[in-house]
């Protein structure tokens, strides 16, 4: 297709796809709500000097490859030597327990990284085309062998917390593993089907951009400019134009109609198709699936300032995960969320960058960006500013418990609740991977059958965000192979 | 050695029975040996209180497979199936939903809560009816591997593959759905009311080491719905007799086939010779020699506990040790000298004919499978009743009756050691009882004599390993080809001539008599023609 394309947002998945489509010739304008481009990427300078590495803090699920599919070495994009986080793979790697599991994902993972990196396996093959494409991905599969295909699928469909356990996973270890997996998540280490989780984080995750994401995002917006690509932020799109029974554009907030022949939304599905639609464009059953769409969002977000690194073993730490030493306190944790409390001992996923680049605080300072696990968008008591302190005192309190003095040397924090991500970045149910990723929503589930191939009922109308196929994470994805849907379209 | 018998099968429960049935029906000499005295395994009616019969361990029929109660003409062996017709919820609130088979009464009874749910009720269960229908012959045909593609198994893969895509998209999506959803996330996806949800929910928990809320138990909730008796849907039924005469039905017809059963005959190991099944010997010492030998006890206790490690290679004996069980129910028989009544609908009436559940809300079931996760016995336990003597005088003395209650949870693995149920089991029958007596004050008094029966009991007695009813947990990870053991082919162990023929193997638990059946016509290499 040519023509004009509208990119509802500027995260990573509406930049990737901009670009996409720009580089096949359209004419493509970015719409973004908030002042500045990123989305959950965007870096955030919460105290004069200090920048945490984006709301999401692990990019080091963004493909080398797709970074060069779309042109982004001359942007100045370069490549760390190891992910920001302490990568799962190589927390299980580091161990002999988990060596044997370490190599089990070697061998899977790129029969798994070609699951998630092309469209979800069609339910129903129309044409041979789809028939070829299922056949390849069956033979992917059986190319594992016997023996690797088998303990696939019944690792797919496994509680995590007894897959680590078969294999004696020191308490604090799999904890790690399983948390790390998990966090944001309604699932708990007993949940079956986690320890998909953890296998397909592990699988998809690689190398991270130097920088982390918000270097990505300043590689995506430079290549944006080359190509063309008009980014507006600061303009929330309110709806979405159906003129005809197809789309028209899209108008936003502040009044601008702004006419396209096909829309591109990596905004939420619920919020895609239930607020950004007129009322009754999908049909009642799509509608049905749409509010069916679980994201119970259970992770909330910490920044602090920090007069001296956070430390590790005496030396300070790159990342850290910290929680109540065992599977058993990550369920309990979990546990706590389903009854719309805060657990007592949340789970933490700290990354502190400026331990190994600088430019995220001021000299000699540093920045921890936490990751706060269970904490569910839906607390009995509400969140209001009460609560939010009580999260911080309960962040503050377990990292003191790590590193005896930290409190002192905490000079900013910036606290995200669940309803903070929600109402501040438009995540409904402060969603951070914009719905639950149990596999019941992967797949060709997400966000519905007749939605997961990118298109909507709506013709041009397209989504591309992480409610999509593959799902969340910073990997740009799910915004490639919308962009790819949108080519195809005639029109 | 000449071998007097073509096989000998362990464990005289319904599988075990209906294995030899079909073998001996197909012209094989038969033996079958049980440890006890009596045949049925946990399919048995017990007298422990003069007069008052108890279902003790399983206490509905609805599962058992349509074409094996033909092919084995259980009817003309004794078998009548009483339909159980209505299931009827209390609330702490003194409200109450009363369900049946009539669509107007229920839809009325759902109006209390939600006008909404009612109208939505009717389409729910069409919707599982199908689906349970496209399921069926994935559980009336043994599963395919997909990493097999033997040449000989590609046509059975491919009416599978041609099975599953002749459903269409939506029912695909929706059986996909149903296998990997909670029961709550998929009912809450049609309900909004948590009394019309929790009772629904439960029946994805039974037997599970599961919450209502884990992903995965939706399937079992599907399970539930293709209860079948007479080809109608939804329909729970009570043995004449109680569950045990399932069993005396089944034994009538393999001995009528020419089966010879042996009651009071511990086995002690598996006779091997060059690797290969050759009989059994008896804790007494007899020796057995047969051909093959069919285990209808569960996997790990046939392979460790009757052929022994020694003779097994280290994977085996890994993969055994890791097939999950973690028992998770319990159950109290009651004898009682008057029907109780409920306070949220006192009286005699439909409502104790059916199903009796204690579900009152969605976090309280929830909260019961979290103290079961910490090693405890749920607090305020989900319970399913009966009250068999209603339905089937026989059971009871006239004018009084027998209760069977099914609770949950109630771990064999207590944080203080399986053993200690030893200590606590009264406790857990005090519990049980004292949260059903909010429901039916009076309750307590009118009991004549209970037997508590604990995951520890369910083991020591009736040989359930870790008192897991289904003989392994029947979790995604531990169902169809993957059961017991991935890469374990159709029946087959890794001792040649071994086979499996109980709920531990595909497709499972509950008194369907297909895993039993479907061993036998692999055994005969598929001679026998299917349903």
């Amino acid at each position: 297709m040519s023509g004009r394309a509208v990119v509802v947002g500027a995260g990573v998945n509406g930049l990737v796809a901009a670009v996409r489509l720009a580089r096949s010739g359209m004419a493509v304008h970015v719409v973004e709500a908030r002042e500045r481009p990123g989305g959950l990427a965007a870096a955030v300078e919460f105290a004069p000097g200090y920048r945490a590495p984006g709301i999401l803090h692990d990019a080091s699920g963004f493909r080398p490859a797709l970074a060069r599919a779309l042109g982004l070495a001359s942007c100045g994009l370069a490549w760390a030597e190891r992910p920001a986080v302490g990568g799962l793979r190589e927390l299980l790697a580091g161990d002999e327990t988990t060596r044997g599991l370490a190599r089990f994902v070697d061998r899977v993972a790129p029969a798994l990284r070609r699951l998630l990196d092309r469209p979800p396996p069609p339910l129903q093959p129309s044409g041979l085309g789809e028939l070829w494409g299922l056949a390849t991905q069956g033979l992917v599969l059986r190319r594992l062998g016997a023996r690797d295909l088998r303990e696939l699928l019944r690792v797919l469909a496994m509680p995590a917390g007894d897959w680590l356990g078969d294999l004696g996973v020191e308490a604090g270890r799999a904890e790690g593993l399983a948390g790390s997996a998990l966090v944001g998540s309604f699932h708990g280490p007993r949940s079956p089907g986690s320890a998909a989780f953890l296998l397909l984080r592990a699988a998809a995750e690689g190398r991270a951009p130097v920088g982390g994401a918000p270097a990505l995002v300043e590689a995506l917006l430079r290549r944006c400019g080359e190509l063309g690509v008009e980014v507006s932020t600061g303009h929330r799109v309110a709806a979405v134009l159906v003129e005809g029974g197809r789309v028209a554009g899209v108008a936003t907030a502040d009044g601008d109609r702004l006419a396209a022949d096909a829309v591109l939304a990596t905004c939420d599905p619920r919020h895609a198709l239930l607020t950004l639609l007129p009322g009754g464009s999908l049909g009642i059953e799509t509608t049905r699936r749409v509010e069916g769409w679980r994201c119970r969002g259970t992770a909330a977000k910490v920044h602090l300032a920090l007069a001296r690194p956070l430390r590790d073993a005496g030396e300070p730490a790159p990342s850290v995960r910290l929680g109540g030493g065992s599977l058993e306190a990550l369920e309990r944790a979990f546990d706590a969320a389903k009854y719309g409390e805060m657990s007592e001992e949340p789970f933490l996923e700290v990354v502190q960058p400026s331990v190994r680049e600088p430019g995220w605080a001021p000299e000699g300072r540093h920045v921890a960006s936490v990751l706060v696990g269970w904490a569910p968008r839906a607390l009995r008591e509400g969140w209001d500013a009460a609560a939010g302190e009580r999260l911080l005192e309960r962040v503050l309190d377990r990292l003191e418990r790590h590193d005896p003095g930290i409190r002192d040397g905490v000079v900013a924090a910036d606290v995200w609740t669940p309803r903070d991500l929600e109402e501040r970045l438009g995540l409904t149910g402060g969603h951070l991977r914009h719905g639950e990723e149990g596999l019941d929503q992967l797949l060709f589930m997400r966000p519905a059958p007749e939605l997961a191939r990118y298109a909507t009922p709506v013709p041009g109308y397209f989504l591309g965000g992480s409610g999509s196929h593959p799902g969340g994470g910073i990997t740009g994805v799910p915004g490639w192979l919308a962009a790819g849907a949108v080519l195809r379209y005639e029109g | 050695m000449s071998e007097r018998w073509d096989a000998v099968v362990v464990g005289a429960g319904h599988n075990g029975l209906t294995c030899a049935a079909y073998l001996a029906r197909a012209g094989m000499r038969v033996l079958v040996v049980e440890r006890r005295e009596m045949v049925g395994g946990a399919t048995v009616t017990e007298e422990h209180y003069p007069g008052f019969r108890y279902s003790a361990c399983s206490y509905v029929v609805s599962l058992l497979r349509p074409w094996i109660m033909r092919d084995l003409e259980l009817p003309r062996h004794g078998l009548q199936i009483l339909p159980l017709e209505t299931t009827f919820t209390p609330f702490p609130d003194g409200r109450h939903l009363l369900r049946d088979a009539d669509p107007e009464r229920t839809r009325r009874q759902i109006e209390k809560f939600s006008r909404v749910d009612a109208e939505i009720y009717p389409e729910f269960g069409q919707t599982m009816a199908e689906l349970g229908r496209l399921v069926k012959p994935l559980i009336d045909a043994p599963a395919p591997d997909p990493a097999r593609l033997a040449p000989a198994r590609l046509a059975e893969m491919g009416t599978m593959a041609k099975h599953l895509l002749d459903c269409g998209g939506d029912w695909l999506a929706g059986l996909y759905k149903m296998s990997t959803a909670s029961a709550v996330d998929l009912l809450s996806e049609w309900f909004e009311c948590e009394q019309v949800i929790a009772p629904m929910a439960v029946s994805g928990i039974i037997g599970t080491f599961l919450g209502v809320r884990s992903p995965g138990t939706a399937y079992v909730l599907l399970h539930h719905y293709m209860g079948e008796i007479d080809g109608s849907f939804r329909a729970w039924g009570l043995a004449r007799g109680g569950t045990g005469s399932v069993a005396e039905a089944l034994a009538a017809s393999a001995r009528e086939l020419g089966a010879e059963i042996r009651t009071g005959a511990p086995v002690e190991r598996v006779l091997l010779r060059n690797g290969r099944a050759r009989g059994l010997v008896l804790e007494c010492g007899e020796e057995i020699a047969a051909r093959r030998v069919i285990s209808a006890t569960d996997p790990r206790r046939t392979l460790l506990g009757m052929v022994g490690e020694e003779h097994l290679d280290e994977e085996t004996v890994g993969a055994l040790s890791r097939f999950r069980f973690r028992g998770s129910s319990g159950k109290v028989n009651l004898a009682l000298d008057a029907l109780p009544e409920f306070r949220a609908l006192p009286g005699d009436g439909p409502h104790l004919r059916g199903d009796i559940t204690i579900a009152p809300d969605i976090d309280t079931l929830e909260r019961a499978y979290d103290d079961a996760k910490r090693g405890r016995y749920s607090r305020t336990p989900f319970m399913d009743i009966v009250i068999p003597s209603l339905t089937d005088p026989s059971v009871a003395p006239p004018g009084k009756h027998v209760m069977s209650i099914f609770v949950q949870y109630a771990p064999y693995h207590l944080a203080e050691g399986p053993e200690d149920w030893v200590n606590q089991r009264e406790a857990f029958g005090d519990t049980v009882l004292e949260t059903l007596e909010e429901y039916a004050p009076g309750l307590r008094d009118r009991v004549l004599h209970r037997q508590v029966l604990t995951p520890w009991d369910l083991e020591r007695t009736y040989g359930l390993t870790e008192g897991n009813i289904f003989h392994g947990e029947l979790s995604l990870e531990q169902l169809a080809f993957l059961r017991p053991i991935p890469g374990w082919s159709r029946y087959r162990t890794p001792v040649r001539a071994l086979w499996l023929c109980a709920s531990g193997a595909h497709p499972g638990g509950g008194i369907m008599g297909a895993p039993g059946a479907l061993c036998a016509r692999e055994i005969l290499g598929g001679l026998e023609t299917g349903p």
